[in-house]
């Protein structure tokens, strides 16, 4: 029994290193995927991207100028992290046609390490809700 | 038996007094890995033996001081008989069965009578933008000759089953193949790097010291992870390249007006795939038979300007970012891009932006960069202070961290050692 316990927490715990570490950012950031999912007008997700943006910036600054603690600090490499790959996409150009595209330049400005196997090659957290982001932009996008 | 154990000691002890006061020079030079002193000997033969070999060739660098001065010259014709005959009188490796494992391979190429051949063979000897003296401490000094950082490839396939060697021996065809094919990408690639030519020659010294820590500028050169070749190519940076770059360089060398450039097209890139991503293909990284060193050099370029465009797109082009950047000239931009693309090379570009932003939110909060050196400085810390997630254990903290000033480190020490203080011609 207590192996199963340790087995839970090993198993939990490394499923959070891949998570955020700001439970704030990660609510805004489910919230603004289901606004994304069920706007259709590309000017109106351009708005909540840029609300959104906005908000992550304001956030990632007050983390920063905090105390240095880990914690802190973990979230401020989190949250510029996001910031970068929101800003590598360019939104406002955005169409139905160039939307796997725009992945693209996600999963190739991630994170250059060589890894022992193929199979070890994980896209960063950070570069998952990203795609997530673009791909909720795209859905019905008219 | 008495015979064999006498030339044994004999080789072990004058491998001693040999070495010594070379490997005090050479440490005093800090142009090689920590060297052991004599006090610290293993008392192996090999290890002797391997000693002696290093020595000789610190004492060839200091010779080639003297010879490369030929090869510096700005004159376009380099086929011309004294090139030739300054060429024979540079110091070559001697090569012994251990490591003249390439010289069948450039063999090879030299019965194909194409590009890699005519570069191996100095019928194309383009004009160095990079001065090969540069080169040649590159490839003697950063790896010792019993490194084990080197495989062969007999057939295609992967590099994890490929046997590992050590370095190759640097004669003067493998020499001339590497100093030619690096001249000739500078040269067709230089425009395409940057408008601005002087700030392209900088893009080119900074490509070479990337290179010279990567690998060496050997074309064998392989990580105990499998990054391959000349640029030490992952998966992810071939598959970056080929989505991203490779037509655009296709297109661009297309319209040259040097034939040798367009022969890059015709011979390297000629396949629709020139380098795959897959490890089970990992060997066309470093063969000569695909196209190397030149395909991993071509690579190396276009690798180079993807990620500073990438960089310019997530961090530079962000207005909430302008302040920090409002005071920079127009060189210490430049300057500031180049820095963080090689940096990104090995941290990734969102392993660079990461830590990036979170210095100009901390530190540089509404504060305009002044210094570029010091802000390069600052982020070093922040390296391993706030790195990306993927950067996030201690190896690597340390590794990205450290990345860029010891690139930066390196080409100070080469460039000291160079006639004329400096790597560009």
């Amino acid at each position: 029994m207590s192996k199963l316990i340790l087995l839970t927490m090993l198993i939990l715990s490394s499923s959070l290193s891949f998570a955020f570490n700001d439970i704030e950012t990660e609510q805004a950031t489910q919230n603004l995927i289901s606004k994304l999912k069920i706007t259709r007008l590309a000017k109106d997700k351009l708005n909540l991207i840029e609300n959104f943006k906005d908000q992550l910036y304001n956030h990632l600054v007050d983390v920063t100028k905090a105390d240095e603690t880990p914690e802190n600090l973990d979230k401020s490499a989190d949250l510029s992290e996001l910031d970068f790959y929101l800003d590598v996409v360019d939104f406002s150009s955005i169409n139905s046609k160039n939307c796997l595209q725009k992945q693209h330049v996600i999963k190739h400005s991630s994170v250059n390490v060589d890894y022992e196997n193929e199979s070890d090659v994980k896209l960063p957290y950070m570069a998952q809700v990203s795609l997530e982001i673009v791909q909720a932009y795209c859905q019905g996008l008219k | 038996m008495i015979k064999k154990l006498c030339s044994h000691l004999f080789i072990i002890l004058s491998a001693i007094s040999f070495v010594s006061p070379v490997a005090f020079a050479a440490e005093m030079l800090n142009l090689v890995e920590p060297m052991q002193t004599g006090k610290q000997i293993n008392p192996s033969i090999e290890n002797s033996l391997n000693m002696v070999q290093r020595s000789q060739e610190i004492l060839s660098l200091v010779d080639s001081n003297v010879t490369f001065s030929s090869f510096t010259t700005k004159d376009n014709s380099f086929n011309c008989e004294s090139c030739n005959r300054s060429s024979q009188a540079v110091k070559f490796d001697s090569c012994n069965s251990k490591n003249n494992y390439l010289i069948n391979n450039l063999d090879y190429l030299g019965t194909k009578g194409g590009l890699l051949s005519k570069l191996k063979n100095n019928l194309v000897a383009p004009n160095n933008i990079i001065n090969p003296e540069c080169i040649r401490t590159s490839m003697t000094t950063i790896f010792g000759s019993q490194s084990k950082n080197f495989k062969q490839c007999t057939s295609e396939g992967s590099l994890k089953t490929a046997a590992t060697k050590v370095r190759p021996c640097v004669n003067e065809s493998y020499f001339n193949l590497i100093n030619n094919s690096f001249a000739l990408a500078s040269q067709c690639l230089k425009d395409y790097l940057n408008s601005d030519s002087e700030q392209a020659s900088e893009d080119i010294l900074a490509i070479y010291s990337l290179i010279n820590i990567e690998s060496g500028f050997h074309a064998n050169a392989v990580s105990a992870t499998g990054a391959g070749g000349i640029g030490q190519f992952t998966s992810g940076a071939i598959e970056d390249f080929n989505h991203n770059q490779l037509q655009k360089i296709k297109s661009f060398l297309s319209n040259s007006s040097n034939n040798n450039c367009q022969a890059i097209n015709q011979e390297i890139l000629n396949s629709k795939i020139p380098m795959n991503t897959s490890v089970s293909n990992s060997c066309e990284r470093i063969s000569l038979k695909k196209g190397n060193p030149l395909l991993n050099m071509i690579y190396t370029f276009g690798y180079f300007k993807q990620t500073r465009k990438i960089l310019f797109k997530g961090v530079f082009e962000n207005k909430r970012y302008a302040k920090n950047f409002s005071r920079l000239s127009n060189n210490d931009q430049e300057k500031l891009e180049r820095a963080l693309t090689i940096w990104a090379h090995n941290a990734g570009a969102a392993g660079v932006a990461a830590p990036m932003k979170s210095l100009l939110v901390g530190k540089y909060f509404n504060t305009p960069i002044t210094d570029v050196d010091q802000f390069l400085s600052d982020l070093s810390k922040r390296m391993s202070q706030t790195p990306a997630q993927a950067n996030r254990s201690i190896a690597r903290r340390k590794e990205t961290k450290e990345y860029y000033p010891k690139i930066k480190e390196n080409l100070q020490r080469i460039q000291e050692n160079t006639r004329g203080g400096t790597c560009l011609n």
